[in-house]
C-alpha cells in the first residue's frame, strides 16, 4: 500500500468504516511516514473545523410556516367543524339558551306584575280624582 | 405547491419530508450564495417533491432523495441562468486555488496552527471558492450522507464521490491557507 492508496482511505478509517484488516494497514503506513502522518492530522483538523465551525443556514420561520401550510402533515384532518364557528355562533347559542329558560317564567311573572301595577296605578288615579273633585268643590 | 396536499403520497411524505427543511435550506444557502435564492429554491424543491410523491419509494432515503432534487433544480436553475452573461458558470472556482504549485505548503506543519485558528467565515468563504460539485459532496458528506447516498444526489458512481470528495476537501485545504493567520 503506497502513500496515496493510504491518502484515499483516511477519511473512511476516521469515520471507522474500514474493514479491520485495511484499517490496520492504514495505520501502520501512518505510523511510519511522516507525510501520511501530516495527512491524517490535517484531515483530523479539517473534518473539526467544518463540524464545529462552518457557520448553519436553517430554514427561516416563515419558510417552514409557508411549507407546512402547502403540504401539511400526514393524517391531519379538517378542522372541526364546532371550532370553526364557535366564535361566531356562540354568543347567539347563549342568548337563545337564556330566553328559552327565562321566556315561561316571564311569561309567568308578567301578568301578575302587571296586575299589580295596574291595580296600584289605578288606586292612584283614584285618590287623585278625588282629590282634585274636592279640590274644585271647596270653594 | 400544486393540489393534493394533504392526500395520497404527499401527504404521507408530509411530516417527515418537512423535518429536513433546515438541511436543505443549508445546501441551498451555500449554493446560491444568498438567503433569498436559497428561500426560492427549497420552496421549489418541496414543491417538486409533492408533485413526485408517488415516485418515491417508501424505506428508501427520504432525505437524499429530497436533496436530489434540490440539486436537479438548482442545476436547471442554473442552466437557465447560464444563459445571462452576467452570471457565473457551473465552476465558479478559481483554477488556481486548486492548482499544484503550492502543495508543499500541505506538507507543512504549519498547515495544522494554521487550520485549527481558522474562524467560522473564513471557513465559509473558503468554501464558497470551491465548485458548486466540490461544495456539494463536502456539505452532503457533513449531513452525514454515505457514498452510496451522495452518489445517488449526484448522478455518479459511488467511487467517484470518494475522488471527487478527496479532491474538494484537499482544494478547501488549499484555499484555507490564503485565510489562516
Amino acid at each position: 500500500m503506497d502513500c496515496e492508496d493510504v491518502r484515499t482511505y483516511l477519511l473512511d478509517d476516521h469515520r471507522g468504516q474500514l474493514a479491520p484488516e485495511l484499517a490496520r494497514e492504514v495505520r501502520a503506513h501512518v505510523e511510519r511516514c511522516a507525510a501520511c502522518a501530516h495527512d491524517d492530522a490535517a484531515e483530523h483538523a479539517l473534518s473539526e473545523l467544518l463540524e464545529r465551525r462552518l457557520p448553519q443556514h436553517p430554514a427561516p420561520l416563515a419558510l417552514k410556516r409557508r411549507l407546512a401550510a402547502q403540504w401539511p402533515a400526514p393524517g391531519a384532518a379538517p378542522a372541526p367543524w364546532w371550532p370553526r364557528w364557535r366564535r361566531a355562533v356562540a354568543p347567539a347559542l347563549a342568548a337563545a339558551l337564556v330566553l328559552a329558560v327565562a321566556a315561561p317564567w316571564l311569561a309567568a311573572r308578567l301578568p301578575g306584575a302587571a296586575r299589580d301595577a295596574g291595580a296600584e296605578g289605578f288606586m292612584l288615579w283614584n285618590a287623585a280624582g278625588v282629590y282634585t273633585r274636592r279640590a274644585l268643590a271647596e270653594p | 405547491m400544486g393540489g393534493g396536499a394533504g392526500t395520497g403520497a404527499g401527504a404521507a411524505l408530509g411530516r417527515e419530508a418537512l423535518a429536513y427543511v433546515d438541511s436543505l435550506h443549508n445546501l441551498a444557502r451555500y449554493l446560491t450564495g444568498n438567503a433569498s435564492d436559497a428561500d426560492d429554491l427549497v420552496q421549489e424543491t418541496y414543491a417538486r417533491a409533492l408533485k413526485a410523491a408517488e415516485r418515491f419509494t417508501p424505506g428508501t432515503n427520504l432525505k437524499a432523495w429530497l436533496f436530489r432534487i434540490l440539486r436537479n433544480t438548482f442545476l436547471s436553475a442554473y442552466r437557465r441562468e447560464r444563459n445571462n452573461p452576467v452570471s457565473g458558470g457551473l465552476d465558479t472556482v478559481d483554477p488556481a486555488a486548486q492548482g499544484v504549485a503550492d502543495d508543499h505548503w500541505l506538507r507543512d506543519d504549519m498547515e495544522l496552527d494554521r487550520l485549527r485558528k481558522i474562524v467560522a467565515g473564513e471557513i465559509e468563504a473558503a468554501l464558497m471558492t470551491l465548485s458548486d460539485e466540490a461544495r456539494t459532496v463536502i456539505l452532503l458528506d457533513l449531513e452525514g450522507l454515505t457514498e452510496v447516498e451522495v452518489a445517488q444526489v449526484v448522478g455518479c458512481a459511488v467511487g467517484t464521490v470518494k475522488s471527487r470528495l478527496a479532491r474538494a476537501r484537499l482544494a478547501l485545504r488549499r484555499q484555507l491557507k490564503d485565510y489562516a493567520r
